[in-house]
């Protein structure tokens, strides 16, 4: 029995250092998207019967490892190190804006790992007790985004601007959803949400190529930037993240963490959206204001992410969460080795404990090898990017990015559809102040609010 | 480095002529991955299920699109100036208004933050942004 526990580790540590090699790499591509990288290796060592506390710790190993790197280009860059980490962008542009990019990264970083150590106990945890009241809480989430749309309209720049273009915005998006159904058959997410997220990048080309407005963006020398000196906050290879954090970061990052282990069933994305506004209306002062939002948000994104894999995993052995259905999908369902119908998958093959003590050895390979390496090398690699990564080449990449994504999911309608939402949604953003944070959760709700207000299904 | 071409994009300078052809190889090379991956795989990987050839078409259209930034990062040097020694407080005072903050809330609000991350502001150089210590007047705000 005792040898049998001692190879289960081996297998388990072995697998987790595995994923944490080849994820941390691949996190560092900015764009890739979990569904298209961490799920098609998963499905690879299950068909390969890997055993199952080894497929385990290599799937929470990959998955945290790739949220810390790719955290860099989000951070350093401005591009998105993928679709989780759109909400991010704002806040993280103007703090590298004020010269402290690589500050920012550590915040996210150390918020980041944290959260994975909270989650993963408190989502076996509440695997069991939360089962019955899945459907409750899917049921309120519409009406929760809503509500939460109507607030952070209010707080934002635009203020009535943002409420009055609300509905307006529902339609839009919910019309060119419409659109696609027309066109595709099915509806579409990637195309209306990178267009959201690119929407200032196309408000500053409109305004460019029209006679009428380019004056306000033609420069006639290049932006000086300027990038804060490197504080270190830690002695040795391996940071502590309790100490990168401030007392009050740590606590929200604690509180999100705990709380977003819970809403398993919302969107991560709309979950990360919603923690940067309560954040950023609560905390005073620019600085603080910015990096705990960062810190907050990225624990946020960790939390819902380890959460919606393990909750449905453990409590039911079947795919109820929007990460359960993508990246996480070959743990519940990998035939011929692993089944939802009947359920033959690690539900089955590992008890409560074994996911505890295998996840948390998946967290902590990530923690001991991707963590120090990011922190480490943060500032050394904002100096590169701003000496030899001119914005030309940086659009380049986005231009490229939204055009094969779109593409890959809806064709050139997609591409159409990213265009026309990221012309509107810039526009209002850049000159009425309706900035992304409500145009998501707008969109969030629109498909609720079309059905209650006006009964378009 | 005065040039007529210049114009401000996502808070950042770059050449506008310059811009249009990086948008053009970031459209041409990554779409141009695509095609060729999904072909290339479904001409030698037929039994691949279609959304799993899909999916790896993506993973090489995204290799194309990382191809895209090295080729225009090689053709298109960047358009701005860094600064790592000296605090440029005209710079970041512009910084500060194009993001519409406003001054003297921020130098209220700074006062109810804890000495703890004051220090961490101060070795960052920033707290005397915030809190209106520079000489305004030579920033010419």
């Amino acid at each position: 029995m005792e040898g049998l526990l001692f190879n289960d580790l081996l297998w388990a540590i072995g697998a987790a250092i595995a994923a944490g090699v080849i994820f941390t790499g691949i996190g560092l591509i900015s764009g890739t998207d979990e569904t298209s990288t961490i799920a098609p290796l998963t499905l690879l060592i299950v068909l390969l019967g890997f055993p199952a506390p080894a497929i385990f710790s290599w799937f929470i190993s990959a998955a945290v490892s790739k949220h810390m790197t790719h955290s860099i280009p989000t951070a350093l860059m401005g591009v998105p190190g993928d679709t989780m980490a759109v909400p991010l962008l704002e806040n993280a542009s103007i703090l590298r804006r004020l010269g402290v990019p690589h500050i920012a990264l550590r915040k996210m970083l150390s918020g980041g790992i944290i959260s994975a150590f909270v989650a993963v106990p408190v989502s076996v945890g509440f695997a069991s007790l939360l089962a019955p009241y899945a459907e409750f809480v899917k049921s309120w989430a519409p009406i929760i985004f809503a509500i939460a749309a109507i607030v952070i309209a209010y707080t934002s720049r635009g203020k009535w601007a943002s409420i009055f273009v609300l509905i307006p915005f529902a339609f839009f998006i919910q019309g060119v959803n419409k659109m696609a159904i027309a066109g595709l058959g099915h509806g579409i997410f990637i195309s209306i949400f990178l267009g959201i997220a690119i929407g200032p990048m196309f408000a500053d080309i409109v305004t460019l190529l029209s006679p009428l407005s380019r004056q306000h963006l033609l420069r006639k020398e290049p932006r000086e930037f300027w990038l804060a000196p490197d504080l270190k906050m830690w002695n040795g290879y391996l940071p502590n993240p309790f100490k990168i954090l401030s007392r009050v970061q740590l606590k929200y990052v604690l509180s999100a963490s705990f709380i977003s282990s819970l809403t398993f069933t919302f969107s991560p994305v709309g979950m990360t959206v919603m923690c940067g506004e309560i954040v950023c209306s609560k905390v005073k002062s620019l600085y603080k204001r910015l990096t705990t939002a960062l810190a907050a948000q990225e624990s946020v994104t960790e939390a819902t992410y380890i959460a919606e894999t393990i909750i449905p995993l453990v409590a039911f052995g079947i795919p109820l969460s929007p990460v359960a259905l993508g990246p996480a999908f070959p743990l519940f369902n990998a035939p011929p080795v692993f089944t939802t119908v009947p359920v033959h998958n690690l539900h089955t093959m590992l008890e409560p404990y074994q996911f505890l003590l295998y996840g948390l050895i998946g967290v902590l390979v990530a923690f001991l090898m991707s963590y120090p390496f990011a922190m480490n090398y943060a500032r050394r690699a904002s100096v590169w990017v701003m000496r030899v990564v001119s914005q030309e080449a940086i659009i380049s990449m986005f231009t490229g990015l939204i055009i094969v994504l779109s593409y890959y999911e809806a064709g050139a309608i997609g591409i159409g559809i990213a265009i026309t939402v990221a012309v509107f949604g810039g526009i209002i953003n850049k000159y009425f102040g309706v900035h992304t944070g409500v145009q998501y959760m707008t969109y969030y709700a629109s498909s609720w609010l079309m059905l209650t207000l006006f009964g378009i299904k | 480095m005065q040039n007529e071409n210049y114009g401000e994009i996502w808070g950042d300078t770059v050449d506008l002529r310059h811009l249009l052809m990086a948008m053009l190889i970031g459209i041409v090379v990554s779409l141009t991955c695509y095609f060729i991956g999904l072909k290339y795989i479904v001409a030698n990987y037929s039994h691949l299920a279609k959304n799993l050839s899909d999916a790896y078409a993506l993973l090489i259209g995204i290799v194309g699109c990382l191809l895209s930034a090295v080729i225009s990062a090689k053709l298109f040097k960047p358009k701005r100036i860094l600064n790592e020694e000296k605090f440029s407080t005209e710079q970041l005072y512009k910084v500060l208004e194009e993001l519409n903050i406003d001054q003297n809330q921020e130098a209220e609000e700074l006062k109810t933050v804890s000495p703890q991350v004051v220090a961490e502001m101060k070795s960052l150089q920033l707290y005397d942004l915030f809190a209106g210590k520079t000489d305004k007047t030579k920033a010419g705000v």
